[in-house]
This record gives C-alpha cells, structure tokens and sequence, in this order.
C-alpha cells in the first residue's frame, strides 16, 4: 500500500466508514512518516472530542430579549413617523389641490360676474324690490292672525306644564307610599 | 410539542416565547460561535446576534427541519462572516468562564487543552473551522452540515479532511514550541 492510499483509509477510518483496518495496520507499522501522522490525527481527534462546551453567560436571555424589544421600538417609531410624514404630505397634496381648484373656481365666478354686471345688477334690483313689497304685504295681512296664534300657544303650554306637573307628583307620592 | 408551539407564537410577535427558544438554544448558538471565533465578548455578539436574526426571518423556518440546524447555520454564517472581515492577528482569549475545578492539576490540564484546541482551530480558514465545530462539538452528520453551510456533501468531506490535516500539522507546530 503507497502512502497516498493509507492516508485516505486514515481519513476515511475517522470519518466513521468501514475501512481495511489490517492493511493500514501494517502500512503504520512500516511506514514511520504515515506513524507519525497517524498519531497527530488521533490525537487531534481526541483534543476534539473531549473540548468541553463553552455556556452562555449568565443573564444571556435577558440581553437578547432587551434587544429585541428595542429593535421593535425602534421599528414602530420609524413606521410611526413614515406614516406620519406620508399622512401629513397626502392632506397637504389634497388641501393645495382643492384649494388650487376652488381658486379657480372662485376666478370663473368672477369673471362671470364681471361680464354680466351691466345686465344683472338693474335686473336683480327688481327681483329684490318685488320681493320686498311681497313681504310686506303679507306681514300686513298675517299680523292679528299671527298674533292670536302666539297667544293661544303660550296659555296651552302654561296649561301643559300644569298638568304634566301634578301627573308627576302624584307618580311620585304613589312611588314612595308603595315603595 | 412545546418547541413548535413556541416558534409558532414567536413567528405571531410573542416575545415571551421567543424568549423560551433563546433559553434553550443559549448555549449551543453561544459555543458554536466561541468555537469560531475565540473571543468571549466577540461570541455574545455573535450569539446575540444570531437570535436577533432568527426572530426576524423566523417566517423563513422551514418547520420540517430542525430547529437547532436551522440556527447553527445562521450563527454559523454570521461568525463565517466576521471572521472574514476580523484581522488576522487578535489575541486569542486566555479561556472561557470561570468553571473552576477544585483539583488544581485537572484545571490545568483542561486550560491546556481548551487553549491548544482553541489554538489549533485558528489554523484553519472560516468555513473548514465551521465545518469542524459542527462535526465535533454538535455531532451534525455531512449531510447535515452542508444542509447548515450551503455546500455538497463532498465539498463538506473534503474540507473535513483537509481541517483535520491543517490541525494535525498545527498540533505539531505546537508541540515544536
């Protein structure tokens, strides 16, 4: 057996695998190099096996939930004020819009009004004056009428009130004497 | 069983059940990456981190695999990664924890040993000395660590190999010294 060949049964034998143990016997047994690496190997492979496991430290879980706890503070504030900031820039688009377009509503208007003005002004002078002497007439004519009504009204609330009163206090008396 | 459970709420947000998980898991993820790396201030962050990662992509979990392999491989990247960006030349740390041994000679000993294998584990490149931790401190079968570091199971093989050579010519070297 060359060296190559025993050093691949050396690694194969570690790694678990069922390997010629006799012939790679013989090979370490004549073979002072391979002897040599073979004992380097085992004991490499036993400084492995017996390295202990290292623990956590002390309060380990606890500095790992601290900061998760601040990464998701730090998360929610950030969305918080992206939302925010998105929210505020969203009202300010809206508000600039409407604004641009009751703007140039308001302009037409104007300028409806503007070209109108020498035509509408005499014509809604009439409108107005007609509908004055209307509302005067008819205040004329409603005002006893309108004021017997008044009258009327205010004695049957008075007379309401009474009633609704003494119906209250009877309930009352009746209540406390049967308790 | 409990752990499904635990990580079905963790995934949900519930911090309380995540906090089971990083309980018992502490110590596996905290040894892989002292085993990497070899500095106990530099393995709590890499531990920590390891957890902090794991809540986030906790949604990615394939619930079909185990757990434990699913966070060894992200502790294993992590520290692969690090190592890639750390300096060559750090110190290495005199030992982990103070777990004493009341016979002064058995302490020593278990110092030598816990120093030299810390030493010789330095010799090899990030992802063959990921490959040695999972094999010999976690049992993972070949399979199972290329599974855990994303390569074939010969590739996994042959850095396995080539480790324990690198390791045997160190273990040389030191004893030269």
């Amino acid at each position: 057996m060359k060296c190559e060949q025993a050093r691949s049964l050396m690694m194969a034998y570690l790694d678990g695998e069922p390997v010629d143990q006799e012939a790679l016997a013989d090979h370490i047994a004549r073979c002072p190099e391979c002897r040599e690496a073979w004992e380097r190997l085992r004991a490499v492979e036993r400084l492995l096996r017996e390295a202990p496991v290292a623990s956590a430290p002390t309060g380990f879980a606890g500095r790992v939930l601290a900061r998760v706890d601040r990464r998701r503070r730090v998360r929610r504030t950030v969305l918080g004020s992206l939302t925010l900031i998105i929210a505020t820039a969203a009202g300010g688009i809206l508000g600039l819009g409407a604004a641009v377009w009751s703007l140039s509503g308001l302009f037409q208007f104007l300028d409806l009004l503007l070209r109108a003005a020498p035509t509408l002004i005499p014509r809604l002078a009439d409108v107005a004056g007609t509908l004055l002497r209307s509302l005067c007439l008819t205040v004329d004519a409603l005002t006893a009428w309108l004021l017997l009504l008044a009258i009327c009204g205010l004695v049957a609330a008075v007379a309401a009130n009474w009633v609704w009163w003494r119906v209250v206090r009877r309930v009352q008396a009746a209540a406390t004497a049967h308790p | 069983m409990d752990e499904a459970r635990w990580i079905q709420q963790a995934r949900a947000g519930d911090v309380e059940s995540f906090g089971r998980l990083v309980r018992a898991y502490q110590t596996a993820v905290y040894n892989l990456a002292y085993r990497m790396l070899g500095d106990r201030m530099e393995a709590e962050d890499a531990a920590q981190e390891t957890f902090l990662r794991a809540f986030r992509h906790l949604d990615r979990y394939d619930p079909e695999r185990p757990f434990r392999t699913w966070l060894l491989s992200i502790a294993a990247h992590h520290c692969i990664d690090r190592l890639r960006r750390q300096r060559p030349d750090l110190p290495l740390d005199p030992g982990y924890l103070g777990d004493e041994d009341p016979d002064p000679e058995a302490a020593l000993i278990r110092k030598e040993t816990r120093e030299t294998v810390q030493r010789l584990l330095r010799h090899l490149p990030p992802t063959d000395r990921a490959v040695v931790v999972l094999y010999y401190w976690y049992g993972e079968s070949l399979r199972g660590i290329a599974e855990a570091l994303g390569l074939t199971v010969s590739a996994v093989k042959s850095r396995l190999h080539r480790a324990r050579w690198r390791l045997a010519q160190g273990l040389e070297a030191t004893d030269e010294v």
